[in-house]
């Protein structure tokens, strides 16, 4: 298909941005996107989630936005006006869940005494009515746990039984039941069975379930913020030359070709060439280079990033979605919303837990009625009912919130910031750890690592005349020199006629002689023959060093070599990963050499150098084209589509924010232990899981035989209600305990 | 006994329905994703 050049947009081709409500999870995303895909006229259309948004490219002769918001509402969803109503509708929501959990928790806390009377003595007698546990759970059941019998009616409508089909079903038949016992007492009389109310347990359940619910939505709202501080990068105006006057325009009214004008301390409003003028430039926020950026006519200009020194003019090049900015923007957001959704392991089981539980209610009854003792309807209506409470889903629920509340609690405590419990379920697959080099493994600010004198200097010498000269420097080369010669205790003398040579050096009178410190091209400049010194500056840039010549009155002095240096605690933590049985891979701008012997001391043996910012994320889709399960540590924004490209996002906190809050998992202290920490932790958590699963499914696996009444034959016996609440209730206790156990975890 | 055999027939067909609608059917169409 003909491709328009400017937008990327195929000739003929429409795109449609549909807000969508009413979505709660990550499936309901692939089902919005099956629904408008399968329209004829629709070449692409992408969902999502976390920003609930849908981007849809249609033929606009075969299809119109119309019928695409049709097909959104036939899935059971709908299409809001704006991006705008979709956030206030969000917030209404987050507020809404809020009030319901607190209501909620009283309401449940005065039915769990209600019904926990034979332990609780001193309970007003009123509470004790079942009319009244009647009347207080009533509320519970329909209003806050409300969404639980939506979420179940459109997983029915997509022929799918999950968690909230289980809620729903398990606590509809607690409430149902002990409604009948309340009414009518004397239908369990008749069958030998004591009418007892389990308004507690539906009441508990629906409150407990909701609260997890709550903490999982205020984590997923930060991650959707990652894309709103990115855009808030893009300045507002530009000031431009138009018919020889400067005016300022509103930053989608720039052209191509248009000449713009930035002053000192300025953004630079898009991507362009300069045409005149000179300046550094800070590009740290979209490279992650913490050096600025000399530019000078015919260098190319970013977007978004801050001009230091100078004022210069500059060429639009490109505007509105072309610029390398908008281009982050994008692609975190496709990979937010192309992520997998991580089937919650609950889920899938309960999508066979459901089925099978309903199957044995169904032939309990008929069994019963068919061949049980009289009286046959109440018998094998009761032991229906007992099998679904005593499947009630209890332990099952609070298996996965609870084991992830005390992870991430613990996390936290370790300066490990754990987003939501999918991430802490990611971590434990993890079997590839991608590092970024700057700012991640190595400290991000050049120190200077040696000091070479020439014949006839000490290298304190040479540390005093180049520090004294480097002063007044503001490159970060020079303050590195200066700040190594403070240290170093040498006596610094105040330099005069200090002169900085753009992208050369500096030349300063420092105690009545003429100091020059630069590169090899200054040192020439000054008259001064540095061969001698020439050949060990080479070695060192094979170490991935820069060398900075001393030349005092037009001879060479010495020689110093500044360089990013490894973090303290970057070679043991990836020590720590690799005897985990992980692969370590090492991701830099840096050519061969250099990365080689960064990576060298840090224990990596994979490093994959020059890669240039953008590149990034298409190697972390490489490895896991590779079927690896790929984790991302970086600290800049450049970083940022990569880390929501892998599975797993590691942002160090002293980096961007929007690294951060593109990651999964923010490591506070930006020390990178964090990151075997992180994992192990994971993989403790989920460990804690299945067995929170096993648990649960234990007391299910016995107590529905016995509620369908096998035993009944043998022993007469039948499920007491006394023993189905206190089995539920030993079964919920063993799995919150075991999830605190995570609490003494050592990682 | 007609009374008996009505509920397992129709325990039957709602065990056969309950099933093919939530596993069979659910997971063919899953399958399509």
């Amino acid at each position: 298909m003909a491709r328009d050049p400017v937008c990327g947009m195929g000739v003929g081709e429409d795109r449609a941005e549909l807000p969508i409500l009413g979505m709660s999870c990550a499936g309901c995303a692939v089902n919005v996107e099956r629904g408008l895909r399968d329209v004829p006229g629709v070449r692409e259309a992408n969902v999502n989630f976390a920003t609930a948004r849908a981007t849809v490219l249609f033929d606009p002769t075969l299809v119109d936005t119309k019928t695409l918001i049709n097909v959104v509402r036939e899935a059971g969803y709908d299409v809001a006006a704006s991006v705008d109503a979709v956030k206030l509708l969000k917030e209404k929501e987050d507020t809404t869940v809020r009030s319901k959990v607190i209501a909620g928790s009283v309401l449940a806390a005065l039915i769990f005494l209600g019904s926990m009377r034979h332990w609780f003595p001193w309970t007003p007698a009123f509470l004790k009515s079942f009319f009244v546990l009647w009347a207080l759970a009533t509320p519970v059941q329909f209003i806050m746990g409300a969404q639980f019998y939506r979420g179940a009616w459109v997983a029915f409508r997509h022929r799918a039984a999950d968690m909230n089909t289980l809620i729903a079903v398990g606590t509809s038949a607690a409430y149902l039941t002990s409604a009948a016992a309340t009414l009518f007492p004397s239908l369990f009389r008749t069958a030998g069975l004591a009418p007892d109310v389990y308004f507690d347990t539906s009441a508990v359940i629906i409150v407990l379930i909701l609260f997890g619910r709550m903490l999982e939505a205020r984590a997923k709202g930060r991650t959707s913020e990652a894309i709103g501080r990115l855009m808030r990068l893009q300045p507002k105006t530009a000031r431009v030359l138009r018919d020889g006057a400067e005016q300022d325009v509103p930053i989608d009214e720039v052209q191509v070709g248009d000449s713009v004008i930035v002053r000192p301390g300025e953004k630079i409003p898009v991507d362009g060439t300069v045409l005149e003028g000179r300046s550094a430039v800070d590009e740290s926020m979209i490279t992650g280079e913490s050096l600025p950026v000399d530019k000078g006519p015919g260098a190319a200009v970013i977007g978004a990033t801050i001009n230091k020194l100078g004022s210069f003019t500059f060429r639009a090049a490109k505007v509105g979605k072309d610029t390398a900015l908008a281009q982050i923007i994008r692609l975190v957001d496709d990979a937010q919303g192309a992520k997998a959704p991580i089937q919650r392991l609950a889920d899938r089981i309960a999508g066979y837990f459901v089925p099978v539980v309903i199957s044995i209610s169904i032939v309990t009854f008929v069994i019963w009625y068919d061949f049980g003792p009289p009286p046959r309807l109440t018998f094998a209506l009761l032991n229906f009912v007992a099998v679904m409470i005593i499947a009630c889903p209890c332990a099952l629920g609070l298996a996965t919130p609870t084991a992830v509340m005390v992870g991430t609690g613990k996390g936290a405590e370790r300066g490990i910031l754990i987003k939501s419990g999918e991430s802490l379920e990611t971590a434990h697959k993890v079997d590839t750890v991608v590092f970024d080099k700057t700012g991640t493994l190595t400290n991000g600010e050049p120190l200077v690592t040696d000091v070479i004198p020439a014949a006839g200097y000490g290298p304190d010498e040479v540390l005093a005349l180049a520090g004294g000269a480097e002063r007044m420097s503001e490159h970060p080369l020079g303050q590195a020199i200066f700040l190594r010669a403070r240290e170093s205790g040498v006596s610094l003398e105040a330099p005069s006629e200090f002169r900085a040579l753009e992208g050369l050096g500096v030349e300063a009178q420092v105690a009545g002689r003429k100091i020059v410190v630069g590169s090899l091209k200054l040192a020439r400049q000054a008259g001064a023959d540095p061969d001698s010194l020439v050949l060990r500056a080479e070695e060192l840039a094979l170490e991935g060093k820069t060398s900075a010549f001393v030349i005092v009155d037009g001879k060479p002095a010495g020689l110093l070599a500044v360089a990013d240096t490894l973090k303290n605690s970057s070679a043991a933590a990836i020590g720590k990963l690799r005897n985990m049985g992980l692969d370590v891979v090492m991701l830099t701008g840096d050519g061969c050499g250099a990365a080689q012997a960064i990576a060298r001391k840090a224990g990596i043996d994979v490093v994959i150098p020059e890669v240039l910012p953008g590149e990034k994320a298409s190697v972390i889709r490489k490895l896991q084209s590779e079927g690896r399960k790929v984790a991302m540590v970086g600290d800049g924004i450049n970083d940022a589509p990569a880390l929501a490209q892998a599975d797993l996002g590691i942002a160090i906190g002293t980096g961007t924010d929007v690294a951060m809050e593109s990651s999964d998992i923010t490591l506070i202290s930006g020390d990178i232990a964090g990151v075997p920490a992180a994992i192990e932790l994971s993989r403790r958590t989920i460990r804690t899981i299945r067995q929170n699963l096993f648990w649960a499914f234990f007391y299910n696996v016995v107590g529905i035989p016995v509620a369908a009444g096998a035993l009944y034959p043998v022993l007469g016996v039948l499920l007491d209600p006394m023993i189905a609440s206190a089995a539920m209730a030993f079964s919920s206790v063993s799995v919150v305990s075991n999830s605190l156990r995570l609490r003494r975890a050592r990682i | 006994m007609a009374q008996r055999i009505i509920v397992t027939a129709a325990g039957l067909l709602l065990l056969v329905g309950v099933n093919w609608y939530f596993l069979i059917s659910g997971r063919k169409k899953a399958g399509r994703r």
